[in-house]
C-alpha cells in the first residue's frame, strides 16, 4: 500500500511484475529483431505485433492499481476484492514454490543424474511436498513409479534415453 | 454429386478382405490409449506403427492407421477433461468446461457428453465429405496466403473473447503468444529472439511450452488440495452417467451440426485446421447460447461445442489429403506415407481416377466413429478413476510423465527445459487471470501467421488494393468483423439487461424497507 496525493494506492505487485516482464520481453525481441535486419521480411509481423503488445500493456497497467480514499478502510476483504486473487497462505505459497523449485532441479539433472535416478529422487520428493509422510510408501512408490515409466519410454521412443540403473 | 457405380465399386474395395476388419478394434484401442498419454501425440502413435504396416496389404494396413487416427482423435480429450493437459492443440477449448466439469466431480458427465459429441460431430462431416469432398477440395485449392492469413487472424482474436474476463489482458497475453511463435529463423532466412539458443534456431517448442503452459502450471496450484474432485461422493466411477453424458451431448443437435461443419470446412485448410476449429466452435456455441456467462463454468455445451468440431476437422483433414495430397498436419502426413507405400498417391488426379477408393476411406473412418462410440465408453469409464488417485500420487507423477513426454517431443533436453519454463511462466498468468490459452494459440500460430502475412506482402508487391482481387479473403474478413460485432453487442447487451435487473433488485428492496 502507498499513499500518493492525499490518496491510498493498492499497488498489485506480482500482476505488475507479470504484465510488464510481458512488456519488457516484446521490446527486446523488437531490438534484437530490428538488430538481425530491419528488412519488412523480417519485421512484417513483429514490429506491429510488439507495437500492439505494448498499446495493450498500457490499458493493462491501470488495472494493477487500486485507488482508496485516505479515510477509507482497507481490510483484508476489500484488498481481496479490489485484486480479485485468490488467496493463498505464506505456507501454501511456500509449498507451490518448493515443488516448482524442485520441478527445475529435476528438470535439470535428467541427463545429470539419468531419467531413471532424477524420476525416483523427484517423486520422492514431490510426494513429501504434497504432504505423504508414511515411509513406506515415500520408500517404494517412487523407484516403481521411475522404473515404469522409464522402462515404458523406453520401449515407446525410438531413441535412446540417458539412465544411472536401467 | 456422386457417382452410385463408385459407391458400389468402394463397398466392393470393403468387402473384398473380411479378415482386414481385425485391425480395426486394436487400431482404436492402441490410438485412445497412446492420445490420453501426455507428450505421445497421434503423430508419434501412427509414426511407431507405421513400419508394421509396410507388411501388411493396402486395406488392413488404411484400416489399421486410420483406426489409431481416430481413437487418438478422442483419446486427447481424457486428459483435457480429468488434468487439464491438451493431448493436441485440437483439445484446447475441451479443457474450458471440460476441467470445470470434473473439478465439479460431473467428470463422468463431461467425459460422456464428449464421446457423444464427438463421435456423432465426426459422423457428420464424413457424411458431408461423402457428398461434398469435390467442392470442398475446389474450394481449398482457392485458398492463398491472404485468406490463410484472415483465418488465422480470426481465430487468434477470437480467444481475446473465448477466455477470462478481461478482453484486453486476453489480446495482451495473445499477441505476446504470436510474437513467441515467430522466435526462430522465419521462412526469409533472418534469426530472431534465439538468444543464442541452438534449439531456438527451429523455433519454441511447442508441445512442451502448451504442457507446461495448461497442464504443469495447474498441477502447481493443485499442490494444497486433496484431491482432483475435492467432495467424496462425487468421486464415484459411475457407467450410467458417462451413457447419460452421451444421451446429453444428443441433446444440443444444432451445437453439435455447427461444430461439425465448422470442423469439416476450417479443418479442410492445411496446418490451421485442427487448431482454430474448436475454438470456433466454441466461440459460437458460447454467443449463440442464452447464457453465455456459464461458459467457462462448467457448461456441458462448451464441450458438446468443442468435441464435435475437433473430431470432425479429422475429417476436413482428411479430405485435403485425399483431394489434394497436402497433408494438413503431421498425423495425416503419415497416412500420406503410408498410401504412397502402397502406391496410392492422393491429389486432385487420385480424386477423378480413383473416386471409389475416396468413398471407400471414407465410408471406413464412418464405421470407425460409430465403433469408437461402444469401445471409448469402456475406455472412458477405465480412465474416469484417476480422480480417486489422490493428488500426492498424481502430481509428481504427472509432472514426471509430461517431462518425459517433453523428451521424447524434441529429443532433446530444449523439451523438459521449455516445459519447466512455461510451467512457470503459465502458472503466474493464471493466477492474475491471463488467459493461457491464448498463448498456447499464439505460439501454435505465430509461425504460421507471419509466413501467409509475408507470402501475401510478396505475391501483392506491397500493394494494400490486393485485397479487392481476394473476394475469399474479404468474405472471411466479413465474417470476423461481423462475429466479433455480434459478440460485442451481445455482451453489452447482456450486461446491460443485468444492471437493470440489479436496479429492479434494489427498487424492489427499498419499497419492502418502507412498508
Amino acid at each position: 500500500m502507498i499513499h500518493l496525493a492525499g490518496r491510498k494506492v493498492l499497488v498489485e505487485w506480482g500482476h505488475l511484475a507479470v504484465a510488464t516482464l510481458i512488456a519488457v520481453t516484446c521490446l527486446w525481441y523488437l531490438q534484437d529483431a530490428r538488430s538481425a535486419s530491419l528488412r519488412i521480411a523480417n519485421l512484417i509481423l513483429i514490429q506491429p505485433g510488439v507495437i500492439v503488445a505494448i498499446i495493450l500493456y498500457l490499458i493493462v497497467l491501470p488495472q494493477c492499481f487500486h485507488v482508496f480514499k485516505e479515510e477509507e478502510p482497507i481490510t483484508p476483504k476489500t484488498e481481496e476484492e479490489a485484486t480479485k486473487e485468490s488467496p493463498m497462505t505464506p505456507a501454501e505459497f511456500l509449498r507451490v514454490a518448493s515443488l516448482a523449485a524442485a520441478f527445475g532441479v529435476f528438470v535439470f539433472s535428467l541427463e545429470r543424474f539419468g531419467f531413471d535416478l532424477a524420476a525416483w529422487l523427484f517423486v520422492a520428493v514431490g510426494l513429501f511436498i504434497c504432504g505423504e509422510r508414511r515411509w513406506p510408501v515415500l520408500a517404494f512408490f517412487p523407484p516403481a513409479f521411475a522404473l515404469i515409466v522409464v522402462y515404458g519410454y523406453q520401449q515407446l521412443i525410438p531413441y535412446p534415453i540417458e539412465t544411472f540403473f536401467l | 454429386m456422386f457417382d452410385f457405380s463408385d459407391i458400389s465399386s468402394a463397398y466392393n474395395i470393403l468387402t473384398a478382405n473380411p479378415s482386414a476388419w481385425l485391425m480395426l478394434l486394436p487400431g482404436l484401442i492402441i490410438g485412445l490409449v497412446f492420445g490420453a498419454l501426455p507428450g505421445i501425440s497421434i503423430t508419434m502413435a501412427m509414426a511407431l506403427f507405421l513400419p508394421m504396416t509396410m507388411y501388411m496389404d493396402f486395406l488392413p494396413a488404411i484400416i489399421f492407421l486410420t483406426a489409431i487416427y481416430t481413437g487418438a482423435g478422442f483419446g486427447g480429450s481424457v486428459p483435457a477433461i480429468l488434468m487439464r493437459i491438451p493431448g493436441t492443440s485440437s483439445a484446447v477449448a475441451t479443457t474450458f468446461d471440460g476441467y470445470p466439469m470434473a473439478q465439479q466431480g460431473r467428470h463422468n458427465e463431461a467425459l460422456g457428453v464428449a464421446l457423444g459429441a464427438s463421435t456423432t460431430g465426426a459422423m457428420l462431416a464424413y457424411i458431408m465429405l461423402f457428398i461434398l469432398i469435390a467442392p470442398i477440395a475446389k474450394v481449398v485449392l482457392k485458398m492463398g496466403p491472404l485468406e490463410m492469413f484472415a483465418v488465422a487472424i480470426w481465430g487468434m482474436l477470437l480467444l481475446g473473447s473465448l477466455a477470462g474476463k478481461y478482453v484486453t489482458r486476453g489480446l495482451l497475453a495473445g499477441a505476446f503468444g504470436l510474437l513467441m511463435g515467430t522466435i526462430g529463423m522465419n521462412t526469409a532466412g533472418y534469426i530472431r529472439g534465439t538468444m543464442g539458443v541452438p534449439f531456438l534456431f527451429d523455433g519454441v517448442p511447442v508441445i512442451p511450452a502448451m504442457m507446461g503452459l495448461l497442464a504443469a502450471s495447474q498441477l502447481f496450484n493443485l499442490v494444497n488440495s486433496g484431491f482432483l474432485v475435492e467432495e467424496e461422493e462425487n468421486r464415484k466411477m459411475n457407467f450410467r452417467t458417462i451413457v447419460r453424458g452421451v444421451r446429453q451431448s444428443w441433446e444440443s443437435p444444432l451445437v453439435i451440426l455447427r461444430g461439425s461443419a465448422i470442423g469439416a470446412f476450417i479443418g479442410a485448410i492445411p496446418g490451421v485446421g485442427s487448431s482454430i476449429s474448436n475454438l470456433l466452435s466454441y466461440s459460437e456455441t458460447r454467443r449463440n447460447d442464452a447464457d453465455p456467462d456459464s461458459f467457462g463454468k462448467g457448461n456441458p455445451k462448451g464441450v458438446v461445442g468443442a468435441e464435435s468440431a475437433n473430431s470432425s476437422s479429422e475429417g476436413g483433414a482428411m479430405a485435403t489429403m485425399l483431394a489434394l495430397g497436402i497433408p494438413g498436419g503431421g498425423a495425416t502426413a503419415i497416412l500420406l506415407a503410408a498410401f504412397a507405400t502402397h502406391n496410392v498417391v492422393g491429389g486432385p488426379q487420385f480424386i477423378e481416377q480413383h473416386t471409389d477408393m475416396v468413398y471407400a476411406i471414407i465410408i471406413l473412418n464412418l464405421l470407425q466413429a460409430a465403433l469408437l462410440l461402444v469401445v471409448g465408453l469402456g475406455f472412458v469409464f477405465v480412465a474416469s478413476s484417476i480422480v480417486r488417485v489422490p493428488l500426492r500420487y498424481l502430481i509428481p507423477s504427472v509432472l514426471v510423465v509430461a517431462a518425459f513426454g517433453a523428451y521424447s517431443v524434441t529429443n532433446s533436453m530444449a523439451g523438459p527445459m521449455t516445459l519447466f519454463v512455461f510451467s512457470i511462466f503459465g502458472w503466474a498468468l493464471a493466477r492474475y487471470e491471463y488467459p493461457v490459452a491464448a498463448v498456447v494459440v499464439g505460439l501454435l500460430l505465430g509461425g504460421l501467421v507471419e509466413t501467409q502475412l509475408l507470402r501475401s506482402y510478396q505475391v501483392s508487391g506491397g500493394e494494400l488494393s490486393y485485397i479487392t482481387e481476394r473476394p475469399g479473403a474479404i468474405l472471411i474478413i466479413a465474417i470476423m468483423i461481423l462475429s466479433m460485432g455480434i459478440t460485442a453487442w451481445t455482451k453489452k447487451k447482456n450486461a446491460r439487461k443485468k444492471l437493470d435487473a440489479l436496479a429492479r433488485q434494489s427498487n424492489f428492496d427499498e419499497q419492502g424497507a418502507l412498508h
